[in-house]
């Protein structure tokens, strides 16, 4: 929590952040547009993806544990 | 060279304005038919996602809109080069008409809203539904198994949320409606049960800039429950279809 | 009619009508502030950021997964499918789960807020493998 006196420069510029960066990173055919860093959002993604098929194994076999085990 | 694109606009024959690009690079336009993308020279794949570089993406589309109806582009529309653009315009031309003419001589103006709800306010129907956990009242409760006692707080916790947000959506669309009528489009966004405060955008006229500025004030004023955030005035980024992860997708058509 | 412009130097021309209360105002800023973390950060070069910025990445990832697991744990529980036998193992290794979460956390300094992940495009993924 932050406990300095807020700056309306910042709700500002968070208000303009929440209109110019919705949906403004761009995949365009094979070379990768890319805002600084977002390499490693990127990077982020893939882990990302890995992660949520891990998460649906986990699930499974949370799952087959227990009714294994009835 | 790449293409930075700041904004697509009608009347491309207008002289741009003085206003340099990223880099401090001068602006160009990229036409096709009656309508004109705004873009400026860049060097590399990266855009630096620096705070003044926001600010300079905002400089640029807003020095437009004196003399152009203006569909913002998103901030990083970074195309390989001029034909990259060109075939941009003419893929996705009819979605950018329709675009434009919504959006001259409006702007956006987006509210906040953050709900004083007493936490206890929301929460009247769930708590009843949840007898088996510690009250208030001072009834003792059968003991139980930690794991379960951890499971069925989180259950409660999350009935928790989803009631107080219902209340929250509830106080804020009576406000919301009231503005909705005085604004040519609005919208408000009800998705996520998590984020602490609600938001809301609306499609002003120029003209009527001022009278909507005042009947926020007003409402704000006068409603205890809720506490307003307003801020504007944006070129339409919320009422625009034109993005560019849009107009990549599909046929050439 | 032109639009008035202030510049990288102060946004707050934008501001037409803020709470006057400043612990409501905090209360915003805490919200957008969630916002701004998305913004890329230019890549770290002090060796010290480098593995905290990578601690946070992964650790966002765990924490994603984990509160994945919480939600589909719920969601039996109330569909009266498991038994009292099973809800208490999922629940204590749920709970277990949590409690390592929280060691990592205070172990790399991190706090709740940094660990929130904007999903873009993969959100109705994982809103799809909530319900």
């Amino acid at each position: 929590m932050q406990h300095r006196p807020i700056n309306t420069n910042e709700l500002a510029l968070s208000e303009l952040l929440d209109r110019a960066l919705n949906k403004g990173v761009v995949v365009w055919g094979d070379a990768t547009i890319s805002v600084a860093g977002v390499d490693l959002i990127y990077v982020g993604l893939k882990v990302l993806l890995a992660s949520v098929d891990t998460a649906d194994r986990l699930r499974n076999s949370v799952q087959a544990k227990a009714t294994a085990d009835t | 060279m790449m293409s930075y694109v700041y904004a697509v606009t009608d009347r491309p024959d207008e002289p741009l304005p003085q206003q340099l690009g990223f880099g401090d690079e001068a602006l160009a336009q990229v036409v096709f038919r009656d309508i004109g993308a705004v873009v400026s020279a860049h060097g590399g794949p990266h855009v630096p996602g620096a705070v003044d570089e926001v600010w300079r993406h905002e400089q640029v589309v807003e020095s437009l809109m004196s003399a152009h109806a203006v569909v913002p582009m998103r901030f990083g529309t970074l195309l390989a080069s001029c034909d990259e653009v060109e075939s941009m315009l003419r893929r996705g031309y009819p979605h950018f008409v329709d675009d434009i003419a919504r959006v001259r001589d409006h702007v956006e103006i987006g509210i906040r809203f953050l709900t004083l709800l007493k936490p206890d306010a929301a929460l009247s129907t769930s708590a009843s539904a949840h007898s088996h956990l510690p009250a208030s009242d001072g009834i003792a409760q059968p003991a139980m198994a930690p794991g379960t006692a951890f499971l069925r707080t989180k259950l409660l916790r999350e009935h928790e949320r989803r009631d107080r947000r219902h209340a929250e959506l509830e106080l804020v669309r009576k406000t919301y409606r009231v503005l909705a009528k005085h604004a040519a489009a609005s919208k408000l966004d009800d998705d996520s049960v998590d984020a602490p405060t609600l938001s809301a955008a609306f499609l002003v006229h120029r003209g009527g800039f001022a009278s909507f500025r005042q009947l926020v004030a007003r409402l704000a004023d006068v409603d205890r429950d809720l506490a307003f955030l307003c801020t504007g005035p944006w070129p339409a980024y919320s009422f625009v279809s034109t993005h560019l992860s849009k107009l990549t997708q599909g046929t050439g058509s | 009619m032109s639009i008035p412009i202030d510049g990288p130097q102060s946004g707050a021309a934008k501001v037409l009508h803020a709470p006057e209360d400043q612990a409501i105002l905090d209360r915003f800023a805490g919200a957008l502030g969630e916002t701004r973390r998305e913004l890329p950060q230019r890549i770290a070069t002090d060796s010290d950021k480098v593995e905290r910025d990578l601690a946070r990445l992964v650790l966002s990832v765990i924490e994603l997964l984990r509160q994945l697991l919480e939600k589909q744990a719920t969601r039996r529980v109330e569909s009266g499918v498991l038994s009292a036998e099973e809800i208490e193992r999922l629940g204590l290794t749920l709970m277990k789960l949590e409690a390592r979460m929280d060691e990592l956390k205070t172990a790399f300094g991190l706090q709740d807020q940094e660990l929130r992940l904007d999903l873009g495009p993969l959100r109705d993924l994982v809103n799809e493998l909530q319900c």
